[in-house]
């Protein structure tokens, strides 16, 4: 169990220096001369050459990434090139807005997706099931700003039930979480539907119906507990959308977390900022998925069983 | 001699994988979501080869006295802030995003597959590299690393194609790792091998018919993916530009006007949500058709 613990916390870090490497390289060979950038355009040329010294940008590829993780080892993400502010600051300053999105969201999604997808293997091909399925194939098939723009129109603008954008107050994340929400709900709610009909043919909810166990009870007991466990994975891999989708949705309704704050700087070509954003939230992904993973084994004592074994 | 155990293997196998499409395509036309899936991108398809001839106007035609005009019978979905008419601009938008869907597919899946059957076929050290490479890829949630991508190519069609197509390598990857690694171990495989079929041929004859099915599936729901991925990067501004009639991109430009032209906004997404729901159902229907057990 522990070892398979470390297993996974290993590949965490591997991922992290992986993901730091890619979003590196990527941006390193995106043309335009940040220096240039940072002095605007009737910058003299010395002064072009003291930043890029300055900056570190005449070093080579590798010495440049190696200073770039060490500085995130030591909480330093460098500095924007646009604002001259530290990026570590910033980003972690729109942290929380993400993360709350996507919390928000995920727990939108559960609402919609259990009841939903339980509902819907229990009556099998009834017009609930056949509506339900309907519902998460727009759900997927809808771009997500698109709904959000529609969202907008209809409640904010039309019947002006909720604000637009901004982040002022509670009800300013109805629309927002709403919208990520519907995302996530449509594919946790079909694989809800595949995983309770799997379940429900085991015997051993034969025998507790058999047994005379209420029916909710059954549901609850037997078939949702043992359905969980592929739920779950979807969950934490659809927490990855939730957080990859603040990105066009954040920077619609207004809230300033990561994903406003990536398309902002890609838009200005504030490339640090771009870098430290990606990966503080491609770590979360990870460690989040890291986290069900775990609840996945906990839940599952076959799981544990088989694990200890090893 | 040595040959024998090769035809013999072979012989059933093929029958029954003969045997397996009839009736796969059988199952398929018995699924009424599936067909109307099909036929929607059928349709779909042939509004962009023809978009010249079912467009009323050009793309670009501007018209300066009907700026912002809302549907009426001669611009069925409006005008937009430069008086060019929508319509016509989703038609032709048919052809960048079915463009953007299959080649970008084509070079996920096409990579992913040769990722994946290298990674599954050597195993060990090899299968190890390339699946740690896959997985720090998939580390990155979904529109991440498109966003990255596509920032460092920079802005244009051809980028855009390429930074959605990387992008989806990492799942054809997986599945077709998964698949060889299922066939792999199968008797006419090996049956193959001895019979001095080299590693192309075994490769070509016997395992990419039988990995198959589970990439065809993916593929129609990949190029909803990417179709869907593609106007999110043009709406935020990387990907396709401005006056390109992309979907993506014209929601984007028509959030401006939004409040008075409801119409800028709402046809261009109309398109891209019934392509996309065309190639989910169909990658259900494909799924259900191909799979029967699942």
């Amino acid at each position: 169990m522990s070892k398979y613990i470390v297993k996974r916390l290993l590949f965490v870090i591997i991922a992290f220096f992986g993901v730091s490497l890619l979003i590196f390289t990527l941006l390193y060979f995106t043309p335009g001369d940040p220096a240039r950038m940072i002095l605007g355009d009737d910058a003299l040329e010395e002064e072009i050459l003291k930043l890029r010294e300055e900056l570190g940008l005449n070093q080579p590829y590798l010495k440049r990434y190696l200073d770039y993780i060490w500085g995130i080892l030591h909480g330093d993400f460098g500095f924007s090139y646009v604002t001259g502010r530290p990026v570590t600051k910033d980003i972690l300053a729109r942290f929380p807005v993400t993360m709350k999105l996507a919390v928000l969201s995920t727990l939108v999604a559960l609402i919609i997706a259990i009841p939903l997808g339980v509902a819907s293997a229990l009556h099998q091909n009834s017009i609930i099931d056949n509506l339900a399925r309907l519902t998460a194939l727009l759900g997927v098939s809808m771009p997500q700003f698109w709904q959000a723009i529609l969202f907008i129109l209809l409640f904010a603008l039309k019947l002006r039930w909720l604000p637009a954008s901004g982040s002022y107050d509670w009800y300013y994340w109805i629309l927002p979480s709403i919208t990520v929400g519907i995302h996530m709900a449509s594919t946790i709610m079909r694989i809800t539907r595949s995983s309770v009909l799997e379940t429900m043919k085991n015997d051993y909810v034969m025998t507790a119906i058999a047994k005379g166990t209420p029916g909710l009870l059954v549901i609850l007991r037997h078939v949702l507990k043992n359905a969980m466990i592929p739920i779950i994975t979807v969950i934490g891999l659809r927490f990855g959308n939730a957080l990859s989708g603040s990105v066009v949705v954040e920077s619609i309704f207004a809230l300033p977390g990561l994903g406003k704050l990536i398309v902002d700087s890609i838009k200005a070509r504030d490339y640090p900022i771009v870098q430290g954003s990606v990966l503080l939230i491609s770590v979360s992904y990870c460690l989040i998925n890291l986290l069900m993973d775990l609840l996945y084994t906990f839940i599952n004592p076959q799981i544990k069983e088989q694990l200890s074994e090893e | 001699m040595e040959r024998v155990p090769y035809v013999e293997g072979l012989l059933p196998e093929t029958s029954e994988i003969a045997e397996n499409r009839q009736s796969a395509w059988k199952r398929f036309c018995s699924n009424p979501l599936a067909v109307v899936g099909m036929v929607i991108l059928i349709l779909s398809v042939l509004t962009a080869v023809f978009a010249s001839f079912i467009a009323p106007y050009g793309y670009e035609e501007q018209n300066l006295s009907a700026m912002l005009m809302p549907p009426d019978a001669r611009h069925i979905f409006g005008t937009d802030n430069f008086g060019r008419d929508i319509f016509s601009r989703v038609v032709y938008g048919s052809r960048i995003s079915i463009t953007i869907g299959l080649i970008s597919v084509g070079i996920g899946c096409s990579v992913g597959m040769i990722a994946g059957i290298v990674a599954a076929w050597f195993g060990g050290i090899v299968d190890h590299v390339v699946m740690c490479i896959i997985d720090i890829m998939l580390s990155l949630p979904g529109l991440m690393l498109a966003i990255s991508l596509s920032a460092a190519l920079g802005p244009g069609l051809r980028n855009a194609m390429i930074a959605v197509g990387i992008s989806s390598i990492p799942v054809y990857a997986r599945i077709v790792r998964g698949s060889v690694m299922d066939v792999r171990g199968q008797e006419y495989i090996e049956a193959a091998i001895i019979g001095g079929a080299d590693f192309g041929k075994v490769i070509i004859r016997h395992i990419i018919p039988n990995i198959l099915a589970p990439v065809l599936v993916q593929a129609s729901a990949g190029m909803a993916g990417a179709i869907l991925t593609a106007a999110s990067l043009s709406f935020i501004g990387l990907g396709i530009q401005p006056p390109t009639p992309e979907w993506g991109s014209m929601i984007a430009a028509g959030r401006a006007y939004m409040m008075q032209a409801w119409w800028i906004v709402v046809f261009p997404g109309a398109a891209i949500m019934i392509v996309v729901c065309a190639l989910n159902l169909l990658g259900d229907g494909l799924r259900d058709a191909l799979d029967p057990r699942g």
